[in-house]
């Protein structure tokens, strides 16, 4: 086996694995459905990501910026309406995904993962 | 979580075909596949990297061929600078450490290309012995970078054994795994800290199943390596890694 040969392999093993992760991140709203809603309803959004993220950039729009990996996600969850419309991101869907998990078991109906910040950013969502 | 489990096993058997290198990959199967935040990555790598490393350790421990000099003299500098980089962490971005990463990753494959030479030759003849301060500094400031960036190092110490210690490959491989175990968990204990004071916490679980696959599949590595063309192999990784640390530092410049 050749050099190059091995690198194309490992590439296309990570790529096809990071695609994967990447599509994995179920039920994602895309950012034109997430445009949609906000415009026919109100709605919450949440950015799920650290702090130290939150600080290198967000949506103007957030509302809060709840770190789902910290171990208060839990607690500040209790302050929320459950019957509000919630919207989560984080910087590639995945933890928003989780997020919106742990919040529907907690009782919120009404969640939508919107995805990754890089997206929501290049279908035109303001940053700041 | 699959896939990140398939990563695992993938960090576990290039350790085991490639020997040290391999386990550089764990940081970005943690924050890629895993989706885990770049600083509890790094803190979440020097866990599994020490678990993994211990692992691969026992048998040489069994087979006592250990330096216990050489572990007090370069392990206990190394723990110390790892411990001291886990709190330098504590006050740069993770973005910083991502950084530092990538470039540490493009120098790791460096050197990797470049090895050509049969290592084994230097058996038995340990000539070098370096002064003992040499030694100690050089343990600190890789103890330092590694625990900005969450690797063991392994591609760093065993060079350094062979060439600064003068320690004979058949002992340096067994010694250079305890001291990368034992500077990974300092670094880590650190972590668990530091990164409580971010509001930032640890997945125990993604940790303690990345290591189990990791440490089974460095045994397969291992039983495979001695059918595969090696040189190749690492030359191809090599470049692989070049390669996923200029993605890496491009997407976060």
């Amino acid at each position: 086996m050749n050099t190059a040969l091995i690198v194309i392999i490992l590439l296309v093993v990570a790529f096809g694995l990071f695609y994967l992760s990447q599509k994995n991140a179920q039920e994602v709203l895309s950012p034109e459905g997430f445009k949609e809603k906000m415009k026919n309803e109100s709605g919450t959004i949440i950015d799920v990501r650290t702090a130290d993220e939150y600080k290198q950039g967000h949506l103007k729009q957030a509302d809060h910026n709840f770190d789902v990996i910290s171990g208060e996600f839990q607690q500040q969850l209790d302050k929320l309406d459950k019957n509000e419309t919630y919207f989560l991101y984080c910087r590639s869907g995945n933890r928003s995904g989780k997020a919106a998990h742990i919040m529907n078991k907690k009782g919120f109906e009404n969640v939508y993962n919107v995805g990754g910040f890089q997206d929501l950013a290049k279908a035109g969502f303001e940053t700041e | 979580m699959i896939l990140s489990w398939i990563g695992a096993l993938l960090v576990g058997l290039s350790l085991g075909l490639l020997g040290s290198g391999g386990s550089i990959l764990t940081v970005p199967v943690l924050i890629y596949l895993a989706d885990e935040p770049e600083k509890v990555a790094i803190a979440e790598s020097l866990g599994i990297v020490g678990a993994i490393s211990f692992a691969g350790f026992i048998p040489y421990a069994l087979k006592k061929q250990v330096h216990w000099r050489s572990v007090i003299l370069f392990g206990l500098p190394g723990m110390a600078g790892t411990y001291g980089g886990a709190i330098i962490a504590g006050y740069v971005t993770g973005t910083f450490q991502l950084l530092l990463f990538a470039l540490v990753m493009i120098v790791a494959a460096v050197m990797m290309f470049r090895d050509n030479k049969e290592r084994i030759h230097i058996d038995g003849e340990p000539k070098v012995t370096h002064a003992w301060w040499k030694i100690i500094i050089e343990g600190l400031a890789v103890g330092i970078l590694t625990g900005l960036v969450g690797v063991g190092g392994g591609f760093l110490i065993v060079p350094a054994l062979v060439l600064l210690g003068g320690l004979p490959m058949s002992l340096a491989v067994g010694t250079s795994l305890l001291i990368i175990a034992l500077k990974s968990f300092s670094g880590f204990y650190k972590y668990v800290e530091v990164l409580a004071e971010l509001d930032m916490s640890m997945n125990w679980e993604l940790i303690l199943v990345f290591s189990l696959i990791g440490a089974v599949g460095s045994l397969v590595g291992k039983k495979v390596s001695s059918k595969i063309s090696n040189k190749k192999l690492k030359k191809g990784f090599a470049v692989f890694l070049i390669l996923m640390g200029g993605y890496i530092s491009y997407m976060n410049i």
